[in-house]
């Protein structure tokens, strides 16, 4: 079966997988910050 | 070749040139910073290790440097360029999630084990973590075995995109990198390593934010790039190419369970690889800002060119050549990227981009192979016989060093048998599968035990192995690189937690030492005191 191709999903669906990747990895260093400066 | 488009051009002058200076000036700083470095080390333990003072700088671009290598640099753009949009999952859409949580989980660690046990390689904090001199001699086996396969191809694409390029035979280009790869790895050690693979990873960290970034305004923006593929072949634009077979690597950009591996595969590979994580065993103790620097260099460096290298430059190269480059047979798509330089900046860009991907390899080959030289002498030799002379130990690492370079250079220029074609396509899954495990979850959980890590070496190779036949020794594949990835993460993780709840954990005063029991902080109302 064709697949349906739109380019506009597939530019944001890459925008999500990048905004992911940046808010993950900030996050998550934000958290173990937080949990050296305790110890 | 199609005239609308792009075509590979003839090697010009300005080219040659451009690359052989570009190039010379990496060999010439490779051998000025083995050379400051020897002032460096004194003994075998420092040659391995250094004086473990690396700051957050140096150790941050030495981490991007190993993690980015030919393949993260170049592979990837073509990837995308051949395949479309869905090759970025596979191309390195996940550079992040991969190696930052190899930062939060294993800098500090590596480093507090490695003092702590009086360690000098990863495969020998390992060792002494379970108090197992055959753990420590297994691992050295496996992680040589999987490092020698994943070696082989580092080369590849350098040696290729030369020859494109300047026209010339990488025979001397590549003969005269691993002779200054020996140099500087034997007269430097980790300490010249650490320096060249940092200067490598700052370097290529420039030189892809630049082009992709170049790339990207010259192609007119998002709109443009949809329009010029959409009119050349819309299923380019498609995040999940379902026309693309389930089975073999394509299973990674056609199916969820494919695309959902992806960045399993990411996240093990970036935690679990030696060369990663051996580049903490030489850091400072970290303060606080120190953490979040060495996080903040690794996030810039590798945020930017490595996610854009596997997306959106991959189209821009496909919108400016159509499938003219896929027409040399011999190199194909691994043109994409240096050929993106050269259709957006001309020869300029072309040969800082050739230097930038010449390094590449060579920085992470560099990274290898002085692992694999260490796990020989110290992991293997030095650990059964401990009467060997330090000068003994570094004369074989030396001579090992050279053994390490000379093979991937043989297998550039000469095609490896097909055996090792097939294993070595699944070496970096393996690798990441069993040391996640084996390194740095045992980092974590004190009820690990030798068994356990000994079982998940064991199983990872055997599946690896597996995986390497059924998908890329047969034809067609018998399963995809998906499925093969589930099979390898899940099977370590039964054999290292049902392994180790079964058996023997190491001595309660080794536990003691690496896992102190946490502070109790007192707490004491001032009404209650005297009462």
């Amino acid at each position: 079966m064709e697949q349906v191709v739109d380019p506009t999903a597939a530019w944001i669906g890459w925008g999500l997988v990048l905004t992911f990747n940046f808010l993950l990895t900030i996050i998550g260093t934000w958290l173990i910050v937080r949990k050296r400066r305790e110890e | 070749m199609s005239g609308q488009f792009l075509n590979i051009p003839q090697p010009t002058t300005g080219m040659v040139v451009g690359s052989m200076i570009g190039t010379a000036c990496l060999l010439i700083l490779a051998v000025t910073l083995g050379l400051i470095a020897k002032r460096r080390w004194k003994s075998y333990d420092e040659f391995l290790v250094g004086k473990r003072d690396f700051g957050p700088w140096v150790t941050g671009f030495a981490l991007c440097g190993a993690y980015l290598s030919g393949w993260a640099f170049c592979g990837s753009t073509g990837m995308v360029y051949k395949i479309g949009f869905s090759g970025m999952w596979f191309g390195g859409i996940w550079g992040l999630v991969g190696i930052i949580p190899a930062i939060w989980l294993a800098a500090t660690k590596t480093r507090d084990f490695a003092e702590k046990l009086e360690a000098t390689t990863v495969t020998e904090t390992i060792g002494r973590r379970f108090e197992s001199k055959w753990l420590q001699t297994m691992v050295a086996a496996s992680m040589l075995f999987f490092l020698f396969m994943y070696s082989v191809g580092q080369l590849k694409a350098a040696g290729g995109v030369w020859y494109a390029v300047t026209g010339l035979p990488p025979f001397w280009c590549l003969l005269i990198c691993i002779t200054i790869a020996w140099i500087f790895l034997a007269i430097g050690g980790y300490t010249g390593t650490q320096w060249f693979i940092a200067v490598k990873g700052a370097f290529i960290g420039f030189v892809g934010a630049l082009l992709s970034i170049w790339a990207l305004i010259y192609a007119g923006g998002f709109g443009k790039i949809s329009d010029a593929l959409m009119a050349q072949k819309p299923s380019l634009m498609l995040l999940i190419d379902r026309s693309l077979p389930t089975v073999g690597v394509s299973q990674l950009f056609s199916t969820f369970t494919g695309i959902f591996a992806t960045p399993i595969i990411f996240l093990t590979m970036a935690i679990g690889f030696p060369h990663n994580v051996s580049r903490f065993l030489g850091m400072k103790k970290l303060s606080n800002k120190d953490f979040v620097l060495l996080i903040g260099i690794v996030f810039v460096v590798v945020g930017i060119p490595n996610m854009l290298d596997c997306s959106s430059n991959g189209l821009i190269a496909r919108m400016l050549f159509g499938t003219n480059l896929l027409a040399n047979k011999q190199w194909g798509a691994d043109l994409a990227a240096p050929m993106l330089a050269w259709g957006i900046g001309g020869t300029g860009l072309l040969c800082l981009y050739l230097t930038a991907l010449v390094g590449a390899a060579l920085g992470t080959l560099a990274a290898l192979v002085f692992i694999m030289s260490a796990n020989v002498s110290r992991d293997i030799v030095k650990l059964w016989r401990p009467q060997t002379s330090d000068q003994s130990l570094i004369g074989l690492n030396y001579f090992l060093i050279a053994l390490f370079l000379f093979l991937p250079f043989y297998w550039t220029l000469e095609r490896p048998p097909e055996l090792l074609v097939s294993f070595m396509g699944l070496a970096a899954m393996g690798l990441g599968s069993i040391f996640v495990f084996v390194t740095v979850i045992s980092y974590y959980w004190r009820g690990a035990t030798k068994l356990g890590a000994m079982l998940t070496v064991i199983y990872g190779t055997v599946a690896a192995l597996y995986g390497g036949w059924a998908v890329f020794g047969t034809n067609p594949p018998r399963i995809g690189m998906g499925t093969m990835e589930w099979i390898l993460i899940i099977g370590c993780a039964v054999t290292y937690f049902g392994g180790s709840l079964v058996s023997r954990a190491p001595s309660v005063e080794l536990l003691n030492k690496l896992f102190p029991p946490k502070k109790v902080k007192m707490v004491v109302k001032p009404g209650l005191v005297g009462e």
